[in-house]
């Protein structure tokens, strides 16, 4: 059964159709990969899915609902979470913070029960921490939970970022080059990361140009060039597949 | 109206329109070059057209050579303001918040110095060029409106040409699309900020001497043409072009506007234009990822152990705060009180600008709103505290949400709504004479009083306010600490962040907004009954400045620092009392110097003192604990 089905997805910047009809589909459970050349579209695509940038064309449908309208926050809600390319954290606040902002909607407080703290407040305040904490410690950054984001190092940046996206108990998580600036052992340590937030069953799209991390990692994958689809299938059937080669290499001089 | 009237009415609005288009292309250049609003813009306008007069009236200088004078006098101060004062800050890479604040406390600053100089009266400029008026057409045009339309144009055309045939120009123009690869091909990025301030200041000081016949030169000559130049450029997209465009056709509007439909309101309509170009042209699509205020506030402390782990504490200075009514004396008190008052608003403004990140260089106005609801209905209807209290409160909140829409501005382009929209609701009140006295304001608001108990003293009102500061403080150090709050905080360091985090990032600036207002509504009821007296100058920009003022000196991001800025504010001018015009240069001169060297606040500094004793204590028990073998 698949979870995110997006059909012919167009974006244009300008004179450049950036996004060209892009169509495939995430299956629940799976960890899909979705490569291409630099400028392929691979990005603005996940701007589309998680509604940062508005779409021009086609139609995103999460949980068998159609959400290609809705603004990102909304998106958000019904259990779609991402991380950015360029990392994106809450700098002034603690990495702790950051987790439990994350978690903002497992939480129903507003303005006035703020104000009263009442029984309830307090005790979903309580699990919002714990929840925050939970994921902190999956992603080995418990120890820096009361440091400042703008302190820990780039590498823990981008885990935060990721746990910070997993704090709402996402279905679906989108990782935007998750090993972009780590070296070896980090991205390896990244990848047992990633199966183990799989394993929880959460459902996981991956952008990334470390094709090592891509293949040994996922179990489908959709590959873009100049904004269109040329290939979707597992790494085996990717890999063999001419035109992926073609658009990575260049065209073999006859 | 006949038509000679009507294109007269015309020359005369280009005529202020070029002034517009010349100010207008100071801002379009530095937005352009430095991505930076300089606010103290409209002071060079000032400063050229007070420059201008001494060479005329001292010096008997011919008027063309007084107009050049003034272009690179004041052209010399911009540069010298861009390399002693905002050169610094930006090298910090500081905050967009950190550089409009000290271009504002420039702008004080600057007026407190014309203050002192060239007095507060308005001074008239000698006539220029007395001959008979000019008959061209058919319409009659005096000798002096079209030499100012002849300078201010001949000053476009060389820009124009200066822009488009010179190599520095288009070096210029280069930097301002792509600053980076500009700097690659040799373009000296900060020589080319100091010129643009230079540049733009030298426009701005010489439509200070175009404009200053035409009106008066007085010290706030300035403020008015601020917004109404911004607007120019807004309306010409902040290119060259258009915002000479702009201004000419802002200029005639204006005119038309005050001839046709009332001089009274020509301002708020120019406002509401400008307020609607914003709106509809310069609204951002997409959420931004960067933080106005990035690096400069206080950040939170885990906030597990903030102000709830103090509770004790706070009771016992709460208590020795209470006491103070009776050991201080009536002068003291009464500065005292106004502290408190302005710190019950202040604490909204934080709530809005330290923890939501939005400018509001407006929230005098809602002070106002606040205060003429309570006073009007204490004195009209004859309603006594409980009502008029809660009411100004509710009056400012609804004005708060009313004008929220600009809310979805950001940046530079908010900064300047806000003080748009602080100007529209100020001359509302002031204009509309039947319901709030206009200018005269309103007399005889009681002391606030609850059925047998009456406040007749200050000492019953200091008890009084304090405990309505000491109840907004717990509240919003409530709200600040929770769910809603670390959402509040979010929207401040990345909107794109906190959208994918599931956060309507609008509907919260808006909420955080309107609490905000409610408070200053708050305030202005207490101050409408302990002052007895109001009139409309109680709420002009420079109030909203001051609150701006005790939230940055106090920092950003602290309640506790709201309270402590305002009584810093409001009592520092007291001390100070004997250089009564000095006042506003402290404003300006505390501005700068915290953007300069405490970008933080007290507050932040109070905790760097904490931070090092908890370091040190911490380091003493590792040194205690015995290694082991």
């Amino acid at each position: 059964m698949s979870l995110l089905t997006v059909s012919g997805i167009t974006k244009r910047f300008g004179g450049l159709t950036a996004v060209d009809q892009v169509s495939f589909s995430v299956g629940a459970g799976e960890v899909r990969g979705l490569i291409g050349p630099n400028g392929s579209g691979k990005s603005t695509v996940f701007s589309l899915i998680s509604g940062t940038q508005p779409l021009d064309g086609g139609s995103v449908r999460f949980r068998d609902e159609e959400i290609g309208t809705l603004p990102p926050h909304k998106r958000a809600r019904i259990g779609m979470s991402r991380t950015f390319q360029e990392v994106q954290l809450f700098y002034d606040m603690t990495v702790l913070e950051n987790a439990m902002v994350g978690g903002q909607s497992l939480g129903h407080t507003g303005v006035f029960g703020a104000m009263l703290r009442g029984a309830r407040v307090r005790s979903e305040e309580e699990m919002l921490r714990a929840r925050a904490m939970e994921c902190l410690e999956l992603l080995g950054l418990a120890g820096s939970a009361h440091e400042f984001a703008r302190t820990i190092p780039y590498g823990h940046q981008r885990l935060l970022e990721i746990a910070r996206a997993l704090a709402p108990k996402p279905q679906l998580l989108l990782l935007d080059e998750p090993a972009a600036g780590m070296n070896q052992s980090e991205t390896q340590q990244l990848a047992t990361y990633i199966r183990r937030i799989n394993a929880l069953g959460v459902t996981v799209l991956l952008v990334e140009h470390n094709m090592k991390m891509v293949m040994g990692l996922c179990s489908a994958i959709t590959v873009l060039a100049r904004g269109q689809v040329i290939a979707d299938g597992t790494p085996e059937e990717v890999q063999r597949e001419p035109r992926v080669l073609e658009a990575y290499l260049g065209k073999a001089r006859a | 109206m006949d038509t000679a009237t009507l294109a007269q009415l015309i020359v005369s609005g280009l005529t202020i329109g070029c002034v517009y288009s010349l100010v207008g292309l100071g801002f379009a250049l530095t937005l352009r070059a430095t991505e930076l609003i300089n606010f103290a813009q409209g002071e060079l306008v000032m400063l050229g057209a007070f420059i201008g007069l001494t060479l005329l009236t001292a010096f008997k200088l011919p008027f063309a050579v007084v107009f050049f004078a003034a272009i690179v006098l004041t052209g010399l101060c911009g540069v010298l303001f861009e390399s002693a004062l905002l050169r610094p800050i930006i090298s910090r890479k500081a905050p967009l918040l950190n550089l409009l604040i000290a271009t504002l406390g420039i702008s004080i600053a600057l007026q407190a110095l014309a203050i002192i100089i060239w007095g507060r009266e308005p001074l008239p400029y000698p006539e220029l060029f007395a001959g008979e008026p000019v008959r061209i057409f058919g319409i009659v045009a005096r000798q002096q409106n079209l030499w100012i339309l002849g300078l201010g144009l001949s000053v476009m055309a060389a820009l124009q040409y200066f822009f488009k045939r010179t190599m520095t120009g288009i070096s210029w123009r280069a930097a301002a699309l792509d600053p980076v690869t500009a700097a690659l091909y040799g373009v000296n990025r900060r020589r080319n900020r100091a010129l643009t301030f230079g540049l733009s200041a030298a426009l701005a000081g010489g439509a200070g001497v175009l404009i200053a016949p035409l009106f008066f030169a007085s010290f706030n000559l300035g403020h008015s043409v601020l917004v109404k130049a911004f607007a120019a450029a807004a309306i010409g997209g902040f290119g060259i072009m258009g915002t000479m465009a702009g201004g000419l056709v802002l200029g005639v509007v204006e005119t038309l506007a005050a001839g046709l439909v009332s001089s009274e309101y020509k301002n708020v309509i120019m406002y509401v234009i400008l307020l609607a170009i914003l709106l509809f042209f310069f609204r951002p699509a997409l959420p931004a990822g960067r933080s106005i205020a990035e690096g400069s506030k206080v950040a939170l402390v885990k906030k597990s152990e903030g102000l709830g782990s103090w509770t004790p504490v706070l009771i016992v200075a709460g208590g020795l705060w209470l006491a103070l009514a009776l050991v201080a004396d009536t002068y003291a008190l009464r500065i005292l009180n106004l502290a408190v008052i302005f710190s019950i608003a202040v604490l909204g403004l934080q709530l809005i600008v330290g923890y939501t990140g939005q400018f509001s260089f407006g929230h005098a106005a809602f002070f106002g709103v606040g205060a003429y609801t309570a006073a009007l209905l204490a004195v009209k209807l004859k309603l006594p505290f409980i009502v008029t209290f809660p009411m100004g409160g509710l009056a400012a909140a609804v004005m708060g949400l009313l004008v929220a829409p600009i809310l979805r501005l950001t940046g530079h382009y908010l900064a300047i709504a806000t003080l748009a929209m602080g100007e529209i609701i100020f001359l509302l009140i002031n204009n509309l004479k039947g319901i709030t006295n206009g200018a005269y304001g309103l007399y005889g608001i009681p002391m606030p009083g609850f059925w047998i108990w009456k406040i007749d003293g200050d000492e019953g009102f200091f008890i009084l306010a304090s405990l309505v500061m000491f109840a907004v403080l717990f509240l919003l150090d409530r709200l600040t600490e929770s769910r809603f709050g670390r959402s509040l905080v979010a929207v401040r360091e990345n909107e794109l962040a906190a959208s994918v985090c599931g956060i309507d990032a609008t509907r919260q600036k808006v909420v955080a907004f309107v609490i905000g207002t409610a408070c200053a509504g708050l305030a202005g009821a207490l101050y409408a009954h302990y002052m007895a007296y109001i009139n409309p100058e109680n709420f002009t920009f420079v109030t909203s400045v001051e609150m701006v003022t005790m939230v940055v000196i106090g920092g950003l991001g602290s309640m506790l620092g709201g309270i402590i800025g305002s009584l810093v504010v409001v009592m520092l001018p007291e001390y100070l009392r004997a250089f009564a015009d000095y006042r506003l240069i402290v404003y300006g001169g505390m501005l700068i110097f915290f953007m300069l060297f405490l970008p933080g606040g007290l507050m932040d500094l109070v905790r760097r003192v904490l931070a090092l004793r908890v370091k040190r204590t911490t380091v003493d028990a590792h040194a205690a604990t015995p290694v082991k073998p």
